[in-house]
């Protein structure tokens, strides 16, 4: 990312999938450490972390980023951001998304954890189209 | 023989559309993001911490 600075944009949906025990805590996880500013730090540990994503190592992973724990708990505990999510997981199925990671890349489809080096060839396509 | 020609030429064409160069336009809403808004690229991942 570091290296595309200024020329991209990286937005992030969430997509949960229903039947893993910690993906929608961890998505909420994302979104109340948004509320206090440290979003991206959050999203880089629970992709460190990740399958460890328990309530309780969510919490120790919270504290480490210096969260306000009280607001971070009861944002997990009343899952404060469901709109949010549910909004970006509908949308991935009026999509017929059904794998994750998908990217869009100026909205051309990649679907799956595809090597970095792909990723980075549509990237210079797309650069490239735009500077045409 | 010129029919099967137009049906091939017809499908090929439909299925270099199907394949590249659908572009999807997806609303960025509020989701989180990083990066300038006129960015000429603009990547929205959809992804599961899981």
């Amino acid at each position: 990312m570091k290296e595309y600075e200024g020329k991209i944009r990286l937005v992030i949906k969430h997509y949960p999938y229903k039947y893993r025990d910690f993906s929608y805590i961890s998505a909420e996880a994302s979104l109340a450490a948004l509320d206090q500013g440290k979003f991206w730090e959050m999203h880089h540990l629970l992709h460190k972390k990740s399958p460890q994503l328990d309530k309780n190592s969510l919490i120790k992973y919270a504290q480490e980023l210096g969260l306000d724990i009280k607001k971070f708990t009861e944002s997990l505990d009343k899952m404060k951001h469901a709109k949010i999510i549910e909004r970006d997981a509908k949308l991935a199925l009026s999509m017929d998304l059904y794998s994750t990671p998908t990217f869009f890349i100026n909205g051309r489809k990649v679907v799956g954890d595809v090597p970095y080096e792909y990723l980075k060839k549509i990237i210079a396509e797309e650069l490239n189209a735009k500077r045409k | 023989m010129k029919k099967l020609f137009l049906l091939f030429i017809f499908f090929s064409l439909v299925s270099d559309l199907s394949a590249a160069d659908i572009r999807y336009n997806i609303p960025i809403d509020d989701s989180p993001s990083l990066g300038p808004k006129n960015a000429p690229v603009t990547v929205i991942e959809f992804l599961d911490y899981q």
